[in-house]
């Protein structure tokens, strides 16, 4: 908490932090009434462990004590559990549920210090001392609540720089060598006590009193010049086992803030200031009349009450400050912490579909209007479309949640990986505040980690191979985000080895990937390594190695129509760059015809259009289909023969060529039917095997025209994976030959 | 049984539970499937063919913005395709499996009437001589001294088997 940029960081990954501390509490609940039915069930018992240790470890990162504390005195329990020391009986259950709420005040609360009341603190006491009563071996019942010896601090009458120090000890005090009075004698010798009161109200009836136990707390107002540090060292040897509270000497303004903040909603200004005496009522009086006589002035003139109190009445500016900063608030009806509003995700779908449905809705509408020849109505069917646009982005906006949180979960794999492998690393996350849809930033974790980590086995070097290489021992790892045209682009940049070609392709000709002896073009050959079983690692690390993965990476970052391309500059590093759509819902389309069928292809990977004659399309000797474009061969696909679609051959066709993963090739088409924005709505599991089209979209007329996948339409017309063997069938080897040239 | 059911099955008197019954014909025969299954039958319309798919997989129909696949049932327990005819008829039925709601249209040639057939009414499927698959019959039910094949969805339509067979295509 050095910097401001990590209290940035920390401000805005709270909301997740709470976000995910509530699920892990309510899983605590769950997994608490589950393991009531099965107290033998040990898995049930772990993975409650985990969750309480999951709560405490974030809280811990965000600095909230409270929760750390109380936490952790759930988790010794349960970890006593998990030893078999004690068993689950419904007392212990109920007071682990208790404590479970407790946990979830705190979290909900984490923001708001002031929320926790003294009532609750008794309340944690209590069910902290329940807790240690449990874990310590002494399964006596725990009488009474503590009293709050906390309440008596506000009716103290402190004086300046007096400070009010307030001390439970626990109950190991004693047997850990330490005794409560040498350190109030020692307190004693930073200044003058004012006041001291040893607190008695834990001490239990004597049957169960303990005499080596310490049931005993203190309040002192010590009037003293030293630091907070100075007073809290004194009770540095008993701090784990003791509930400490210094409260700084108040000014009277500070006072007075603490006053308002406490008071209850009070609307106005002046009242509050009056009710907690930081004015008087006549005082108040005079100075709304002087108010009164400036009202009716320009805006800018008119005196505001706040300066009036201050400069007229004498109010501390601090009291004033605060007591607008609470009308603020009131006014604005919302707290920081309820700029958040977490909405169940399926209501949110439930809205994107009948989005969709909308989108639908008013294409047909358009088309309809368009036939009608009427220019109001088209013009009327504009606007509303035009609006459904704005309704479109706004709501897929509901869904958009920034990278960043994804990423710098990887800041601790890589320092682990790196560590582990005796590698140095820089590690730097670039652009994580780029949008992404929720449920492709869950989806897109997975195959990032496993990037990130090849990366740091495969392409970063030991530091002193790096050295020999000319390179600083410790190596860049950049990973980075941003927007590109209606996609993101997700970069992994590392200053490594790059990829060995040789190597790969060695390993291609063993593998029989690629015919023996054939040389595929550079870029071909760095794609190999996400062919399936493909790796080249020497020797399997427990981290990669094992040749699945890059291609699971390929196809996990396909099936989210994303594409993936590598950089490599062997000696110099790699970069992998994915491109992501921003949304699985809608895409701009383009729809084309081919006998009575539609087809839409997305159109970010439409290049261009070229009209020709059916005859211009040359099938060569092996019938391959081709045609020329600007001197250079190009591969084309015919729909109507891949897909068999019953149609007569029209004298004139269309090639739409298309950039994809596999390269450039032309789709040949019949009719051309422009340009539109598609709903896609997924074809469901009878048609998973189905290869080349990516789902099915409602058109405008109703009619469901099927969408195309380009990159693995490529991969269907080129035989799938064995785009370099022998075997291949005309269209495919045509395809192929032209993709790889 | 209670009074007012009857009217469609006068063989029903005190034979205890039953159920009712949709009934349909392809070619020559009829059918009969649970109507709690049924979500609804339309005329059969506009239908987009998927290309690479089993002859028995018609295509993609739009059912009100949901995109539902259309199953040849003819083609489906192995015979020719079926004809289109002015009585064409689609049923939408929940094919649900595991939890995952997935809807189906069955494509068959009319549809007849809704019936109920007691419990008591139903026997077994004969070892042999029927031309379809035995999994796929539930049973058989006596309708008027007829024997109706009632159908098993959920093995005739299962949608894991077809997607399977769509694969080999």
């Amino acid at each position: 908490m050095s910097n401001d940029a990590d209290l940035d960081f920390i401000a805005q990954a709270m909301p997740a932090f709470i976000s995910e501390a509530a699920e892990q509490i309510e899983a605590i609940e769950t997994l608490l009434l589950e393991l009531e039915e099965q107290p033998d069930n040990r898995e049930l018992l772990d993975s409650l462990f985990r969750c309480a240790h999951t709560v405490k470890g974030s809280a811990g990162i965000f600095g909230l004590n409270r929760v750390v504390e109380f936490t952790h005195h759930v988790e010794t329990l349960l970890d006593k559990m998990r030893d078999g020391d004690i068993a689950l009986t419904p007392d212990i259950s109920t007071l682990l549920l208790q404590c479970n709420d407790q946990i979830k005040f705190l979290v909900d609360t984490a923001a708001d210090e002031s929320a926790d009341t003294a009532e609750q603190k008794d309340l944690r006491a209590d069910l902290v001392v329940r807790l240690r009563a449990l874990t310590d071996g002494n399964a006596q019942p725990v009488q009474a609540a503590p009293a709050a010896v906390k309440q008596a601090a506000g009716g103290a009458d402190a004086g300046p720089q007096v400070w009010t120090i307030s001390a439970r000890f626990g109950p190991e005090t004693f047997r850990n060598g330490m005794d409560p009075l040498s350190i109030a004698r020692y307190l004693g010798s930073l200044g003058t006590v004012v006041r001291i009161k040893c607190g008695i109200d834990t001490v239990p009836p004597l049957v169960n009193l303990n005499p080596e136990s310490c049931y005993l707390s203190f309040l002192m107002e010590l009037e003293t010049s030293s630091s907070r540090e100075d007073i809290e060292g004194a009770f540095s040897f008993v701090m784990d086992d003791c509930e400490l509270d210094v409260v700084a000497p108040e000014t009277h303004g500070q006072k007075l803030v603490r006053a308002i903040e406490e008071m209850p909603e009070t609307p106005r200004l002046g009242d509050m200031l009056v009710s907690v005496g930081a004015v008087s009522q006549d005082k108040l009086k005079e100075v709304l009349s002087t108010q009164q006589q400036t009202r009716g002035m320009p805006v800018v003139e008119k005196a505001k009450i706040g300066d009036l109190l201050e400069t007229q009445a004498g109010v501390p500016p601090e009291a004033v400050a605060a007591a607008l900063g609470k009308q603020q608030k009131l006014r604005e009806g919302t707290p920081s912490e309820e700029r958040y509003i977490r909405v169940q995700a399926d209501r949110l779908d439930a809205v994107i579909n009948l989005l969709g449905e909308l989108v639908i809705a008013g294409a047909g509408a358009t088309l309809l209007a368009r036939e009608s020849h009427q220019v109001a109505l088209i013009e009327a069917n504009l606007h509303m479309n035009s609006l459904i646009e704005e309704i479109r982005n706004g709501t897929l906006g509901l869904r958009m949640v920034p990278v960043g949180e994804t990423f710098s979960r990887f800041r601790r794999v890589v320092r682990d990986t790196a560590s582990s492998l005796g590698k140095e690393v820089n590690f730097e996350i670039v652009g994580g505040d780029a949008e992404l849809d929720k449920s492709m930033v869950e989806k897109i974790a997975d195959p990032l980690m496993h990037l990130v980590r090849n990366s740091l086995d495969h392409g970063l070097e030991p530091p002193q191979e790096r050295i020999n290489a000319g390179k600083p021992a410790a190596g860049k790892l950049v990973l980075s985000a941003r927007h590109e045209t209606g996609a993101i682009l997700i970069r992994i940049e590392d200053d490594g080895r790059g990829i060995n070609r040789e190597r790969v392709l060695q390993r291609a000709w063993n593998r029989g990937l690629v015919e023996q002896g054939v040389v595929p073009p550079d870029d071909d050959i760095n794609m190999l390594i996400f062919e399936p079983g493909f790796s080249t690692a020497e020797q399997v690390t427990n981290l990669s190695g094992r040749g699945v993965g890059m291609d699971v990476v390929r196809r996990n970052i396909e099936a989210l129509r994303g594409t993936i391309r590598l950089n490599s500059n062997p000696g110099k590093g790699l970069q992998v760059d994915i491109r992501l759509p921003l949304t699985l819902a809608i895409i701009d389309g383009f729809l084309v015809g081919v006998g009575k069928s539609k087809f839409v292809l997305p159109l970010e990977s439409v290049v261009e259009v070229i009209e020709s004659g059916g005859d211009n399309v040359k099938v060569d000797s092996h019938g391959r289909h081709c045609v020329e474009l600007r001197g250079a061969v190009l591969p084309v696909v015919r729909l109507r023969t891949l897909y068999t679609v019953e149609s007569s051959l029209p004298d004139r066709v269309s090639i739409v060529v298309v950039s994809s993963l596999r390269g450039k090739f032309g789709i040949e088409v019949e009719v051309l039917l422009g340009q539109n924005q598609t709903v896609i709505k997924p074809l469901g599991r009878l048609f998973r095997t189905l290869r080349g089209i990516s789902g099915s979209s409602i058109l405008g007329s109703g009619e469901v025209a099927l969408i195309l996948d380009v990159t693995s339409l490529a991969d269907l017309a080129t035989g799938a994976l064995h785009g370099f063997s022998a075997a291949q069938t005309p269209v495919t080897a045509a395809v192929s030959t032209a993709l790889s040239s | 049984m209670q009074a007012g059911q009857n009217n469609t099955g006068a063989a029903l008197k005190d034979l205890g539970p039953g159920s009712q019954y949709l009934t349909y014909s392809l070619g020559d025969e009829v059918f009969a499937m649970d109507i709690r299954s049924v979500r609804e039958i339309i005329q059969y319309g506009a239908i987009t063919a998927v290309p690479l798919m089993p002859e028995f997989v018609r295509g993609v129909i739009n059912l009100r913005g949901a995109v539902v696949p259309v199953i040849d049932l003819q083609s489906r327990f192995g015979r020719d395709q079926a004809k289109i005819g002015k009585k064409t008829c689609v049923i939408i039925f929940d094919a649900s499996q595991g939890g995952e709601k997935i809807e189906l249209g069955l494509m068959v040639d009319s549809v007849s009437e809704v019936i109920d057939i007691a419990d008591a009414h139903i026997e077994q499927a004969p070892q042999f001589g029927t031309s379809i698959r035995r999994d796929f019959i539930r049973g058989m039910g006596k309708v008027g001294g007829e024997f109706i094949v009632i159908l098993a969805p959920e093995r005739a339509l299962d949608v894991e088997e077809m997607a399977a067979l769509a694969e080999r295509v």
